[in-house]
């Protein structure tokens, strides 16, 4: 593997923001920390940089430890948040300036940085300064500055936060497709579970200093570890409640005073049980379809609100007093879109429930 | 429209400038075309300080050392910036207090207490004659860029730190990931884009030791001086 994390803690003053963190990373992954704000991610990410030093815990390129390694000698490339492209310097001096730093031989320099600039779409804009250049063009010089050097591990902090939405859904499939190409093993920080989910190989999800699950994106969306990864990534309707009765293949959840099937379980009558069911795992029947035919838990409810966004349409259905479900509806023809107030007829199926024990 | 308390201000400060500052800088400015004798115009002052060589010798003694004090204080104040706002240095805001102190201090006292360490009689010019340095004393060239240094240095300090905490860290946090050591990064990355500062702490600087009348009035014994010569002609 090319990158390893072993336990590290690190502290400021009270406060332990990565908590006892162990990581692998494979040569060429795209890897993605994820989490909210003050989890903890970019600490780690600066710990791997060097700009901080961890209290306990390893880290490892192959097989060199580089805890006492300072970052010039790292052999790691970083895009921030805020660009950092040096205001005093052209586009191509930008560029060169690892190359310098690290002492390329001098006809190497021009040809790689032209290279590298051509690769992020920047040519033509070589002598501009950074003052001439728009966000999304400072964030394509900074990248190509740091791949120009061709770094061990690319570490990229929330470079896209900075850009309007459309840009930034652009931009993040440039930065994949370079990826790709270049096979550069990478660590990218965000809070965006979108963006992790679209261009990750594999995502760490944290909080409070800790990972809580790493995996595939499918995986880490269809199947979270716990409740607060299942929160953070996509939208989900949370149920507790306690067992009432249950057959061969599933077991019946009553959450105030509702009925809904879940998957079996072998605990006894009466306990406490927590679960969630995605928006995208519910079906609205039409009038002509009945849930038993689909193989669906059927239930009833009337629509408190409709949110229309073209390629799906957001539901919430009331089944009763306090229990409201959020449900995803893809791909209606206009005519048979809800109304609020209508009352519906839908169902999901018991296998797509998760279920939480903690 | 404007409001009637914005214009009001813009009235008190165009009073203010009018009283304060063009109408003694219009009195010098005509003085200098008047001699009793010659009436209301005449170029004879000019005439006059072009042609003694000792006025001459004090423009350029007064702009020499403007220019050098600019450049020592460059020197420690710069090093001294860079340290205080990027280190993790203990009581960094009393620091930055006690360093306005000297610009608070009348120059001319500074000066005397320079002398009372290394003057003729100094303590220290005793103890350094006593362990076999021939320190002659404070006076003359060297003593007066001395003590500017001493005593303007918090221009640049203070203008440089404000650049310094104002300027994006992660800026020279780019620079080392490239492969540039700490030195190569200050050279490369930080100073460029505080010299602007830098520079107009030293014009400061400059400035004030050339319009400084008690330092080289102490200090500079017979050196001739502009400000000391302009006071002695008065």
């Amino acid at each position: 593997m090319s990158l390893r994390v072993v336990g590290v803690t690190k502290r400021f003053g009270d406060l332990v923001a990565v908590n006892k963190v162990s990581l692998q990373i494979e040569r060429g992954e795209f890897f993605t920390l994820l989490g909210p704000s003050g989890c903890g991610k970019t600490t780690l990410l600066r710990s791997i940089a060097g700009f901080n030093q961890p209290e306990e815990g390893e880290i490892y390129f192959y097989e060199k430890k580089m805890n006492k390694v300072p970052p010039h000698k790292r052999d790691v490339g970083m895009v921030f948040q805020n660009y950092a492209v040096f205001p005093h310097l052209s586009v191509y001096d930008n560029v060169i300036y690892g190359l310098k730093a690290k002492k390329t031989a001098a006809q190497e320099i021009g040809p790689r940085a032209l290279k590298a600039i051509e690769m992020v779409r920047l040519k033509g804009l070589e002598k501009r300064l950074p003052s001439q250049l728009s966000g999304g063009q400072l964030q394509r010089v900074a990248i190509a500055r740091a791949l120009v050097v061709e770094p061990e591990v690319l570490l990229m902090d929330e470079p896209l936060s900075n850009l309007d939405a459309k840009l930034r859904v652009e931009t993040r499939s440039e930065i994949r497709a370079l990826q790709q190409n270049l096979k550069t093993t990478t660590i990218y920080v965000t809070h965006d579970q979108e963006e992790a989910l679209a261009i990750s190989d594999r995502i760490a999800v944290m909080d409070f200093g800790k990972i809580q699950q790493v995996g595939r994106p499918w995986e880490i969306y269809t199947n979270p570890a716990n409740r607060f990864v299942a929160e953070f990534i996509g939208t989900t309707n949370f149920f507790e409640g306690e067992t009432v009765s249950k057959n061969e293949d599933s077991t019946l959840v009553s959450v105030k005073g509702v009925e809904l099937a879940i998957p079996r379980q072998e605990e006894s009558k009466g306990s406490q049980i927590s679960f969630a069911i995605r928006p995208e795992a519910f079906r609205v029947l039409e009038d002509t379809e009945t849930s038993l035919t689909k193989g669906l838990f059927p239930l009833k409810g009337r629509i408190s609100s409709v949110e229309y966004l073209g390629t799906l349409t957001k539901y919430e259905i009331e089944l009763a007093e306090g229990v409201i479900l959020k449900v995803n509806s893809y791909d209606i023809e206009p005519d048979k879109l809800k109304q609020t107030g209508e009352t519906v007829e839908f169902g999901y199926d018991p296998k797509r429930v998760l279920i939480y024990k903690d | 429209m404007q409001s009637p308390f914005w214009r009001l201000t813009a009235l008190l400060i165009i009073i203010v400038f009018v009283f304060f500052l063009i109408i003694p800088i219009a009195k010098i400015m005509k003085g200098s075309f008047q001699t009793e004798e010659a009436g209301p115009f005449t170029l004879k002052n000019y005439k006059d300080f072009a042609s003694y060589r000792s006025y001459w010798r004090s423009f350029f003694n007064s702009v020499f050392i403007g220019l050098a004090s600019a450049i020592t204080t460059i020197l420690v104040g710069v090093p001294l910036a860079f340290i205080v706002s990027r280190w993790n240095v203990m009581g960094k805001a009393l620091i930055i207090t006690l360093s306005t102190l000297p610009l608070m201090l009348p120059s001319f006292i500074s000066a005397f207490v320079w002398i009372i360490l290394l003057g003729r009689q100094g303590m220290i010019t005793h103890f350094l004659r006593s362990i076999g340095i021939p320190f002659e004393s404070i006076y003359g060239y060297f003593g007066l860029i001395f003590v500017f240094t001493c005593q303007l240095y918090p221009y640049v300090f203070l203008m440089t730190i404000s650049a310094f905490s104002t300027m994006d860290e992660s800026i020279e946090e780019a620079a080392k990931v490239l492969g540039s050591s700490p030195l190569r990064t200050f050279i490369t990355v930080s100073f460029p884009l505080v010299l602007p500062s830098i520079l107009s702490g030293a014009l400061l600087v400059f400035m004030s030791s050339v319009e400084n009348f008690g330092v080289p009035m102490i200090i500079g014994e017979q050196m001739p001086i502009l400000a000391v010569s302009a006071y002695s002609s008065f």
